[in-house]
Parts: structure tokens; C-alpha cells; sequence
């Protein structure tokens, strides 16, 4: 199956809520019925790096929690805080290929398994690699169509913009 | 090497304060060798001239040198450069008799130098000087017996009374373009200094835009790690903006995101700079300040967003914010100080947002505090 949102390569320039990034690493990952998932490391030269994560044509934002942040999980509900997440779903995902600096788990290894939670503060994720202990959590935030796009698009959507508005003015003369 | 440099910048300095005074003074050599040369006087009479001259030229720069010139304004101490010279020039119209035709020339190209640097009214003065001292050397001669013609000595005399009227009527033309030019410098300096500010701003919530941000962080964890100071930063985000856009639009969205940038800057001391990472994302800095610090103000900004209302949406009445707090370690770049931060604050949106979290020395999430 392929994937239905724009796939960007290592290295490529792309524009994240109109901040100029670049792609520092990419996994890909192929979920038990055969999708693709793409996900890309973002970083710049000052900001703090990015992890985006595209499936299915829709983007979401990978917020990572602390390195040294230990989260309660009892049965299918992890807590984080006062608020508790519950275990909505769970993912098999074969890592396919690694380019530049891989986010999260998947650095040396070939399957991954990611446990999706529902709470009131939205979804969190809780990735590990069976018979590894280390494990990532991180809080899922949907993109809006246009946060994250290449930075060719991004410049020709914006001279399509300005072209349109040259023509408004034109027609309003 | 930096203090020879400091030492060279600084006779750079002097030899410009001094350098009217020498320039006119060089200049009169050259008028005196050009008339020796063509044979209007005598060369024993234009090295004589020269070698007083170069003497005055050693005096005044000495003068600034030694600092003896710094007692004195600008204009002052050129004046006194003048005077001195229309003195000199006196002399030689004395000592040297047959100088006489050079030496209005030279009244002039000493003139022409106050012309452009003083006002009318000291000009006047160094204008009286000359035609006194001039005037007493002229009769001085006659006195002595020399043989001078009456009629030359005259017209020399009344021409220069009017070129120094002349001279002391362009001053202060002069003056005023001098000064409409330094104003015109002022205002354009100030402009530049306006568009800076302007062009470093977010232009819906006037705090810093992220470039400048990025530059202000790197240029305070330099400083840190210079002074041996804490540096302490928090992300902050606004909470629930996406929920005001969608219930009451985008504008209501911008008075909230006003709000809240006023709440926060508000909250802030005057050394902190706050400005916008991006979207409804915001970064606070704050210099000399150690996570404990860092934490408590981070409770004020979330305390004082916390006073500001807010168009009803999912029964919240209040803005909020989330902050993930952290302190930049030695060696420490921007990324992962932000990186950090940001640990922290998606620690607190998951544990219910409106809360602080700072990361510990440990790399522990530490919750600061919760309604």
C-alpha cells in the first residue's frame, strides 16, 4: 500500500508551521496489513528537533516526553500525572528502512511495537522493541493540512497566493 | 597587540582633534615655498616662515596629544589653534617685510578652516584678532621705517576686513548645515534603530519573532558559560487556542493570543525576553536565573495568564498556559536546552496542562504545581 501524503527524502528542506527545517533522518515502517508509515526527524540550526509521523495521508506531531520521565502503567491505563490514558490499540511495525538520525526506538531494530492510549488530553504513544526494556512515550498531536509541507511547495503556494492577490487588485481596478 | 592597537586608535583620535590647525598650517607652508619659488619673497624668509609654522604645528598637536587640548571644546581649542596662527602670521609679516603681499593669503586659508567648524560669533572674535594683529605688524613697519606703500597696504587691509565679514556670514550658513545635517543623521539613526526593533517583532503580538529569539538564546547561554551565571528557560504554550478558534473564530483566537503575550511579558522581569517559537508556542529566557528561579517564575506567568478571561469554550472562562521548564547546562546548546524544556511542557500538556514542569539535574520531570 502506498502512502497518500507527500514523502520527503534525508535532507530535503520542508517547512513546519512555516518554520524553515530540514529532514535529519527518516524511518520506514510497514504496519501489519501492509501500509506504510513514514516518520521524519525535522531539526534546524537552534530550534529543538521535530518528530513527524505520516499515515494514511494525514501527519501527526510526535511530542517526546523527558528521557528520565517514568510513567505508571498498570494493566491497559498509563498515567501520567493526575490524568490516565487508556490502551486503544496496539501496532506491529517492521522497520523497512533507516536513513540520517532515526527518532525514537528504531535505531538497530527490525519490528517495533506501538501501543496507542486515549485520554482527556488527547493520545499518547508508548513504543518499545519486544525484548528490549528501553521504552518512548509521546503525546500525539494531529496536524492541520499545511503545518508541514517541502519548502518547494511551500514557495510555490506562496507565489500562487501573491499571484491571486496581484489579480484580485487587478480586478477590483 | 590589543593595547598597541588602543594606543594607535587613540593618537588617531588626537591627530584628528589636532588636524584643522596642522592642515592650514601645512597649507601656508605650501603657500610660502610656492612664493619663495616663484620669487615673490626670499627663500631664507619662506624657511624661516616654514620652520615657525611646523613649530606651531608640533605645539598643537603636542597639545592634543598630551591631553591639554581634551580641557577645551572642539571649537575652542580650533580657535585657539587660529588665533595662535593669526599671530604667528603677525610675526612673520613683521620679521619677514617683504612677506606682506603672501600673508593675506595666508589670513585667508586659516579662515577658511574656522569657516567651516566655528560659529559666527567666535569667528568674529579670531576676525578681530587678525585685523589687530595684522593691522599693529603693518604699523609696526611703518613705525620701524620700512618702506611700505600706503595704497597696497590699505587696500590688503580693507580687502581683508571683508573677507573675514565675508567669511564670518558663511559661518554661520555653514553652522546650520552642519547642524540640519547632524539632526538628519539623528533622525535616520533613530529610524534604524525603530525598524530593528519593528522588524524583530511578531506582528500580531509584538513580542519577539523566533529568529530573534534563537539569536537572543544563543547570544545568553554565551554569556552564561562566559560569567560562570545561570541560564534558565521555559516553553510556554497557550492552552485551548485550537477550541477558541473553532467556537469563535480565528479573531477571538488573536485577542487571546494578545492577552495571553501581555499576561506573560507582564510577568516577566525586565531583563527576561519572551517571544513567540511559533504558532501559539512561546519561549521565556531567563538570564542569571537557576531552575528553582525559573520555576517560581514560571508559576507567575501561569498565574497571571490564568487572571485573564476568555470566550466561553468547554466551560473555561480563563485563559491557561503550560510550561515546561529548564536550566541550561554546561556545554549546552540551544537544541537541547529547548529540547529539554519541551520534554517538560509535553510532560504537563499529558498530565492536564495549566501546570508547570521543569526537568531536574536527573532529567526527571518535577511538577511544580496544579490547580
Amino acid at each position: 500500500m502506498t502512502p497518500q501524503g507527500e514523502i520527503f527524502m534525508p535532507d530535503e528542506e520542508v517547512v513546519f508551521r512555516g518554520r524553515p527545517m530540514r529532514v535529519a533522518g527518516r524511518v520506514q515502517l510497514e504496519g501489519s496489513s501492509g501500509q506504510l508509515t513514514f516518520r521524519y526527524l525535522l531539526s534546524d540550526s537552534t530550534g529543538a528537533p521535530v518528530i513527524i509521523e505520516e499515515g494514511e495521508g494525514r501527519y501527526a506531531l510526535l511530542r517526546s516526553f523527558p528521557a528520565a520521565s517514568q510513567l505508571r502503567t498498570i494493566n491497559n491505563t498509563v498515567s501520567v500525572g493526575p490524568e490516565k490514558y487508556t490502551l486503544v490499540g496496539v501496532r506491529k511495525l517492521k522497520v523497512l528502512d533507516v536513513s540520517g538520525n532515526a527518532p525514537g526506538v528504531a535505531v538497530k531494530a527490525t519490528v517495533i511495537v506501538s501501543g496507542v492510549f486515549e485520554g482527556p488530553m488527547g493520545t499518547l504513544m508508548r513504543e518499545l522493541v519486544p525484548g528490549a526494556a528501553a521504552q518512548v512515550y509521546y503525546l500525539v498531536k494531529p496536524l492541520a493540512p499545511g503545518d508541514l509541507v517541502s519548502a518547494a511547495k511551500h514557495s510555490a503556494d506562496r507565489e500562487a497566493k501573491g499571484r491571486a492577490a496581484g489579480e484580485r487588485a487587478l480586478d477590483a481596478d | 597587540m590589543e593595547k598597541l592597537v588602543t594606543g594607535i586608535r587613540a593618537i588617531a583620535r588626537q591627530l584628528r582633534r589636532a588636524l584643522p590647525g596642522i592642515g592650514s598650517v601645512a597649507v601656508m607652508a605650501l603657500v610660502l615655498a610656492l612664493a619663495a619659488l616663484l620669487g615673490v619673497i626670499e627663500t631664507e624668509a619662506a624657511v624661516e616662515g616654514c620652520v615657525a609654522l611646523a613649530a606651531l604645528a608640533g605645539i598643537f598637536f603636542a597639545a592634543a596629544r598630551f591631553g591639554y587640548g581634551a580641557r577645551l571644546s572642539s571649537a575652542d581649542f580650533l580657535g585657539a589653534q587660529l588665533a595662535a596662527t593669526f599671530l604667528l602670521l603677525a610675526w612673520l609679516t613683521y620679521r619677514v617685510d617683504d612677506a606682506a603681499p603672501v600673508v593675506p593669503v595666508l589670513y585667508l586659508v586659516a579662515m577658511l578652516f574656522g569657516t567651516l567648524q566655528l560659529d559666527r560669533s567666535r569667528l568674529a572674535v579670531l576676525a578681530a584678532v587678525a585685523v589687530v594683529t595684522h593691522g599693529t605688524a603693518v604699523f609696526m613697519l611703518i613705525d620701524d621705517g620700512h618702506p611700505v606703500p600706503f595704497a597696497a597696504a590699505w587696500t590688503q587691509f580693507a580687502a581683508l576686513l571683508l573677507a573675514f565679514a565675508w567669511f564670518t556670514f558663511a559661518a554661520g550658513t555653514v553652522l546650520r548645515l552642519r547642524e540640519r545635517l547632524a539632526e538628519a543623521h539623528r533622525e535616520l539613526h533613530e529610524l534604524g534603530l525603530e525598524a530593528n526593533e519593528r522588524a524583530s517583532r511578531d506582528t500580531l503580538t509584538g513580542v519577539y519573532h523566533h529568529r530573534h529569539l534563537m539569536d537572543a538564546l544563543e547570544r545568553e547561554i554565551a554569556r552564561a558559560e562566559r560569567v560562570g551565571k545561570p541560564l534558565s528557560i521555559a516553553r510556554v504554550d497557550l492552552d485551548w487556542l485550537g477550541s477558541v478558534n473553532q467556537a469563535h473564530g480565528t479573531a477571538a483566537g488573536d485577542i487571546a493570543l494578545k492577552l495571553f503575550t501581555g499576561a506573560a511579558a507582564e510577568a516577566l522581569r525586565d531583563v527576561d525576553i519572551f517571544g513567540r517559537y511559533g504558532g501559539k508556542e512561546f519561549l521565556a529566557l531567563m538570564p542569571d536565573t537557576d531552575l528553582k528561579g525559573a520555576v517560581i517564575a514560571a508559576e507567575r506567568i501561569r498565574s497571571k495568564v490564568g487572571r485573564q478571561p476568555l470566550p466561553e469554550v468547554g466551560g473555561r472562562r480563563h485563559l491557561s498556559c503550560t510550561l515546561g521548564v529548564a536550566e541550561h547546562r554546561k556545554g549546552e546548546n540551544t537544541r537541547l536546552v529547548i529540547g529539554r524544556a519541551e520534554a517538560g511542557l509535553n510532560y504537563a500538556k499529558a498530565a492536564g496542562r495549566d501546570r508547570v514542569v521543569a526537568i531536574g539535574a536527573d532529567g526527571k520531570p518535577m511538577m511544580a504545581g496544579a490547580d
